[in-house]
């Protein structure tokens, strides 16, 4: 057989190999989408001052279901420790309340477990995380100062579900200084809508729900086009591993959004930064100037 | 470091120097910092500024202006008549905090929160459509059958995908096409379809019918 007529069948068996490998990229990757791990767990690994009447949750992805698979609950030396799960498939929030009031200062381990989801045939992640429990229980509520500012940006990524490039309103949320007396890394932050198109008056709507993150670290809540256009106006508390006890949100930041497309505009003498803005000034500059030299 | 500064120095010379129409366009560029709608009249003066972060706001604009903490929490201030905490955006019991009042558990799940004087609406799963859910979508053209897979986000349906007909419907989609006797034959298959040749008559072509437990928030 010549080369000549080879390169009709090598170019069939590149092009079948090609479509295999895509196919099997693009299946492996909706099989990914929306795989119910565990997000967070509170109180976190490692932590220390847990409150001896905490209640122990983790957060995992909203499309997580938990079919009565176990939670161990049991302390370092292996000595299992008698609670009760439940399962909020709102919240994604699998929760272990000890029968008994946990003994202070003692180390424990919680095993979270891997739990199956909706609409994937992909087990979750689990975790297992250790925390030394403090002197006594958890009395006062959290202390939250609430969002402190918002700004906002368009977001266009390749969705992993859909494979279609999504435009979303990107709300980052900077947030105040928050405490407890079962620990601040044992807090959840509720971040809501309080004003905005879809947003009925004196109703906020809940956006997220996640671990409270680092001391000056902001959040990130994304709308759609249609739900976060125009005015729009946030607030947040912070809750405790008691769950009823909260820090209420007062403090209301808002913003006001353009439909895209939009244009930057350059950004002189501003303290935020619009590095686009002024590249497009010093272009301009620069092409006068080579204008005026010709 | 000298031809640098000459530079710079002959660039705001022919800055200033230069066709008022070029400089215009260079000034226009300096001055319209934020974003600027492009469907907008260039010349409205609805140009938004960006990080338009405001000041915080009271939690109810037509409340009663509120105290703040006093730093002797616990100490009722002296126009302050105790009464029954409540979710008002008010300290009514007058120990220094507002609204520190319990979440009300919702039916399905979550709770209710006091935030900005008033309860939240109760938290739902997801907005549109559960995450990585799949609905039968309909084209007119090819194979007259897709899918639509909902957003990791649950917000929205990505756009309708080619997809082979399934043999149960093969022969309609052959024959029929793109049309009312294809979508009902995908309703009798146990499919969840969009209601494309709005079969049940309510009007709404966007919405889906059909076994469409998994593919709606619960």
């Amino acid at each position: 057989m010549s080369s000549k007529s080879c390169l009709p069948l090598r170019a069939a068996i590149l092009a079948v190999a090609a479509a295999g490998l895509v196919l099997a990229g693009s299946s492996e990757a909706r099989a990914d989408c929306n795989t119910p791990n565990l997000l967070w767990a509170l109180p976190p690994d490692g932590a220390t001052d847990v409150p001896t009447n905490a209640e122990l949750h983790a957060l995992y992805v909203r499309t997580a279901e938990w079919l009565g698979e176990d939670v161990l609950l049991e302390t370092v030396d292996g000595t299992a420790v008698s609670a009760t799960p439940s399962f909020d498939s709102i919240e994604g929030r699998l929760t272990l309340v000890p029968d008994e009031p946990l003994t202070a200062g003692t180390d424990y381990v919680v095993h979270w477990p891997k739990l199956r989801g909706t609409n994937t045939a992909t087990l979750g992640r689990g975790k297992d995380v250790a925390f030394h429990t403090g002197a006594g229980p958890d009395t006062e509520r959290p202390q939250f100062e609430g969002v402190r500012s918002v700004s906002w940006d368009i977001d266009r990524e390749r969705d992993e579900c859909s494979k279609s490039v999504d435009e979303r309103y990107a709300f980052d949320l900077e947030l105040g200084a928050a405490s407890d007396d079962g620990g601040r890394d044992s807090l959840t932050l509720l971040v809501f809508m309080t004003a905005g198109p879809d947003v009925a008056p004196n109703l906020a709507e809940p956006l997220l729900l996640r671990a409270m993150p680092p001391e000056g670290q902001s959040v990130r809540v994304e709308e759609t086009i249609d739900r976060g256009l125009g005015k729009v106006c946030f607030a947040a508390i912070a809750r405790d591993l008691l769950l009823t006890n909260v820090a209420s949100g007062q403090s209301v930041a808002c913003t006001t959004t353009v439909k895209p497309p939009f244009f930057y505009g350059c950004a002189i003498g501003r303290s935020h930064t619009d590095r686009f803005g002024l590249a497009a000034l010093l272009i301009s500059a620069l092409l006068v100037y080579a204008r005026r030299r010709r | 470091m000298l031809s640098i500064a000459v530079w710079f120095r002959d660039c705001i010379h022919a800055v200033f120097q230069m066709r008022w129409s070029t400089g215009a366009i260079v000034v226009a560029l300096a001055v319209a910092c934020g974003r600027t709608d492009l469907g907008l009249d260039p010349l409205s003066s609805s140009i938004v500024e960006m990080d338009a972060a405001e000041e915080p706001v009271q939690p109810k604009p037509d409340a009663p202006a509120v105290p703040p903490p006093s730093k002797d929490a616990g100490q009722p201030t002296p126009t302050c008549v105790p009464s029954e905490e409540v979710c008002n955006g008010r300290d009514d019991d007058c120990n220094g905090e507002i609204d520190e009042v319990s979440p009300i558990p919702c039916p399905g799940g979550g709770f209710r929160y006091c935030v900005a004087g008033s309860y939240s609406s109760c938290p739902v799963r997801c907005e549109t459509c559960m995450p990585g859910s799949e609905r039968i979508c309909f084209m007119s053209y090819c194979n007259f059958w897709g899918v639509q897979v909902c957003a990791s986000d649950g917000a929205s349906f990505g756009p309708c995908h080619e997809d082979p007909v399934p043999s149960e419907c093969r022969a309609v989609a052959r024959d029929d096409q793109y049309s009312r006797t294809l979508e009902q034959c995908c309703l009798d298959n146990g499919f969840c379809c969009v209601d494309a040749f709005d079969l049940d008559g309510d009007g709404n072509k966007s919405e889906m019918l059909g076994d469409c437990q998994n593919v709606v928030c619960q």
